[in-house]
Order: C-alpha cells, then structure tokens, then sequence
C-alpha cells in the first residue's frame, strides 16, 4: 500500500547518500569539463561557435538537451496532467514538422553565410538597426527564465532551500561555461543528454506499475484521450504557433554555423526528432500517471500540473535511481541555461554593445564581457523567473516575442533578398503590435480562473493574453510587405 | 496505440539514447580542440 504524500514535504527525507554521491559527482564533472576546456580557447569564434568543428553525435546530444529545458520536462507533463494526449499532438509534435523543415531547407543555406549569431545575418541583409532589434528580441527569447522557474520548482519540491540551491547550480553552470563557451556547454550538453534520457526510460515503466498499468488510464476524463483535449482551437493554435520559433530559434542558429558542415546538422537533427518525440511522449505520460494518482488518491488532490513529473518519479523511484532521476532534470535545467545564458550574453556584447562602440573589440575583449555577462544574464533571468506564475507563460511570452520581431525578417533575408526598409518595418510592425496586444489585455482584461490566463472579452469576442502572437505575426508579414515595396531595391 | 508508443519512447530513451553517447565518445578525441600551447606542433 503506497501511502498519501503531500507535495513538498518530507521528499528531502527520501534522498540516501548514493543519490547524493551521484549529484555531487555530477555537478563536479560539470566543472572538471569547464576547466579541461578553458586552457583550449583561444579566439572568439573558438569561444562561441567551438570553431565550426560539430559532428553528427555531439550536436545531437547538444540539441536535444538544450531545447529540453524544464519548460518540457515540466511544462509537457504540466499539461500531460491537465488534459492529456493533447499535450503531445499540439504542443510538441508541430516542432518536429518545423524541425524537419529547418534542416532541409534553412541549414544548407544557413552554412553559406559567413555569420556568428542570427542578428549578423540581420545586419547582413537590412543593416545596423534591424540587427538592434533583432538581437533585442533574441536576448528577451534567450533569457533562461523557464529554465531557472524549473530549478525553483525542483527545490520548492525537495524541500530544499530554494535561494541557495539555485545560487549553488546556477553558479557550476555559469562557471563551466563562462570558462569553456559553447565546447563546454556542447559536451556538458552530451552528459546532461545521456542522464534526462535514460531517468526517464526508467521512470516510465516503474510509474506505470505503480499506478496499476495502461487500464488504470480509464479513470481519466474522456477528453484526455483525445488528440485536442477538449481544448479551444485558438488556444492548439497558439500553442503550435510557437513551433515557428524553430526557425529564428538562436540555439539552432548557433549550432548550425558551429557545425562542421550542413550533413551534419541535417542527420542530427532528424535523429534529433525521434528523441524529442519519445521525451515528450514519455513526459507527457508521466503527466497522465500523475493525474491518475490522484484520481485514485495515491498523490493528493490538490497538487498542481507543473509538480506532476517531479511527484510521480520521486514517489516511485528507489534509492540511486531517485539520485539519477534528479541528476537527470537538473541536467534538463542546467543545459539550456548554459546555452541561453551564454546566447543571451552573446546577444549583449558581441550583437548589441560591439556595434554600438566606435572603437573595435579584440577576440580577448570579447571574451572577458561575454563570460562576464553570463553571470550577468542569469541574476537578471533568476529575477525575471519570479514574475511568471507557470512555466508556459513565461515560454509563451519569450516565443510569442521572438516570432514576432525576428521571424519574418529572418526568412526573408534566407531566402531572398529584399530592401533594407523590409526587414526594419517588419522588425518594428511586430514589436509594436505584440508589445500593445499585451498592454491592452493586461490594463483592460480580467484573469481567468478555470485557464489561469488574462482575457480580454468584447461581446462574444474573447482576446486572451496567448494570442498576442497571432496578430502581431501577420502585421509583420504585412509591415514586411510595405517595407518591400516602398524601400530601395538591392543592388 | 499507447502501450506501443510508451514502449518505443523507453527504447529510444534507453539504448538509443546510449548508442548516441558511445558514437560522441568515439568521436570526442578525434574533434577536440588542442591545448593552446601545443596547438601549433
């Protein structure tokens, strides 16, 4: 008989010293990569894109872990347990048909530019402005904001002291990668890659036995079964609108122009998809074990979506694997805050600062601000993290804002080539529109409880607060547009 | 549809997930860069 839990206590009490030997173990080989490596970097581009030397393995390993912050691993399951299948059909599965897009068409021509970041492909093709705004936007989308709200969650859980756990990690993750730039974040990545995966295909079949096998799925409401979850088709929409950001995705970018050639990124990325798949999935059914726990009352009722995972596998796992299934989500966390961080502090120093400054920058220059600003970005980001209530709202924002500014400008400047005017009214159009969209709702809408969401309600007509995307991306398509025809061709 | 899917995902998380690591581990040394002072022997 499995005795009732209450979220939050006593889960500390569970912890045996094997799993404390396998996360201490873990967060030292995190900083034996990062002091291997920092004797090895030399120059800018070594720092930042690890020399254009990738292979296949290693941008797998480095994709995967990175786009699984905790906004998957915690948010999938979030939504696994408040509504089922749906989670995997419209919040990830439209990435996998974007990613497959992207390394068909965009990497092959990605390759042929001689670019660093995303905003120096903006400068490229509309000039000093755009690139601005662009790398502004990278930098909102950047911040490992949901990553950070992740850890918070994680230690709240454990029951740990929140302020100094999240120094202690945030701490080894800026350390190792303020020293080894992107080789030590590529190959902490592969660590962290091999842990979250093989936790969690451990985690799976024990939860399932705990809770009485696939039968037991049929104390679920009946919509949790469905491929929409009986939710709103604005709210799926937004939801897979979100994919588009695969294609102005830094991280993605990053690693394209790190990779040794185009093959490269393309098999990485389609070997990339079916892990992807498969976490999610699994995630998502974790989701539903919890959900159904707590119908038949071994997880207390009143737990919230985002603790799903967390409850499930800390109920279920015996010791060393508890250890490893930790190590595992904080290695979810810690990969995509070394990526975003050292991204966004990139963003800061080489995209926005450089430029602005008359005199030229060294490669050591470079360097020194952008490991500097590492440990900048993610007090700001720690900061910023507490003003998100879910982890979905703050990945919607950040996403909602980076489609929105960079997307449009982005492609067009891949695919063709069009006037400067283009891609700066499109940047602006975007910004403009998304920025009021959020204003509006927030200053004149009520917050929803059932959805936990501002709306804003005229007549029958409901604006949520998700959609902010849905109307600022057409105004920079047409922004686009108009800046196509009126600006200057060219030459 | 379930049973079948959950199980591939354990399998694609399990061993494929290694296979992937043992192909990085193979192929670390090759692409590693060099220590700064012996990069140029």
């Amino acid at each position: 008989m499995v005795a009732r839990t209450t979220i939050g206590t006593l889960i500390d009490q569970h912890l045996h010293a094997i799993d404390w030997s396998i996360l201490i173990a873990y967060m030292l080989g995190m900083m034996a990569i990062g002091g291997f490596l920092v004797t090895r970097i030399s120059g800018f581009k070594q720092y930042f894109l690890a020399d254009g030397a990738l292979t296949t393995p290693l941008l797998v390993c480095t994709l995967v872990s990175t786009y699984y912050e905790l906004d998957v691993t915690f948010a999938v399951s979030e939504q696994g347990y408040y509504y089922g299948l749906v989670s995997w059909f419209w919040l990830s599965r439209p990435y996998y048909i974007a990613i497959i897009i992207g390394a068909l068409l965009l990497a092959p021509r990605l390759k042929k530019f001689d670019c660093i970041t995303l905003p120096d492909l903006l400068e490229q093709r509309y000039g000093k402005p755009t690139r601005i705004a662009g790398a502004a936007a990278c930098f909102v989308y950047s911040l490992p904001i949901t990553a950070l709200a992740g850890m918070t969650i994680m230690f709240d859980m454990l029951g740990w002291k929140k302020g100094d756990a999240l120094l202690i990690s945030m701490g080894i993750c800026a350390a190792y990668t303020a020293m080894g730039g992107l080789w030590a974040d590529a190959i902490s990545d592969t660590i962290q890659f091999v842990l979250m995966c093989v936790a969690l295909a451990i985690a799976i079949p024990i939860a399932l036995n705990w809770i009485g096998g696939f039968e037991s799925f049929s104390v679920l409401p009946a919509e949790h079964m469905t491929a929409t979850g009986g939710l709103r088709w604005g709210i799926i929409l937004a939801w897979s609108v979100g994919a588009l950001t695969v294609f102005v995705e830094p991280a993605f970018y990053q690693r394209i122009f790190a990779a040794k050639d185009s093959k490269s990124v393309i098999y990485a990325m389609l070997i990339g998809i079916l892990l992807w798949a498969a976490y999610d999935w699994g995630v998502t059914i974790v989701g539903m074990i919890a959900r159904v726990a707590v119908e038949k009352g071994l997880l207390t009722g009143d737990m919230e979506g985002k603790h799903a995972l967390m409850a499930v596998c800390m109920q279920t796992l015996p010791i060393g694997l508890r250890g490893l299934f930790l190590g595992g989500v904080l290695a979810a966390a810690m990969s995509s805050t070394d990526t975003y961080s050292l991204l966004a502090s990139g963003n800061l120093v080489y995209d926005i600062y450089r430029p602005l400054r008359k005199k030229p920058m060294s490669d050591k220059e470079l360097i020194l601000l952008t490991r500097i600003g590492i440990f900048a970005v993610l007090l700001f980001a720690s900061w910023m993290s507490l003003m998100f209530h879910r982890i979905t709202d703050a990945w919607v924002f950040m996403s909602g804002a980076l489609a929105s500014v960079v997307l449009v400008p982005a492609l067009g400047a891949i695919f063709g080539k069009p006037p400067k005017l283009a891609g700066w009214s499109s940047a602006c159009a975007g910004l403009v529109v998304y920025a009021a969209y959020h204003i509006v709702v927030a200053m004149y809408g009520e917050f929803d409880e059932e959805y936990e969401s501002m709306v804003l309600r005229i007549g029958a007509f409901e604006a949520w607060r998700e959609y902010a995307v849905l109307f600022a991306l057409p105004v920079s398509a047409i922004g686009f547009g108009v800046g196509h025809v009126l600006g200057r061709k060219p030459t | 549809m379930m049973n079948f899917a959950t199980w591939a995902a354990v399998l694609i998380l399990g061993p494929g997930a290694t296979a992937v690591f043992i192909w990085f581990l193979v192929d670390l040394k090759r692409i590693l860069p060099k220590r700064k002072d012996t990069a140029g022997e």
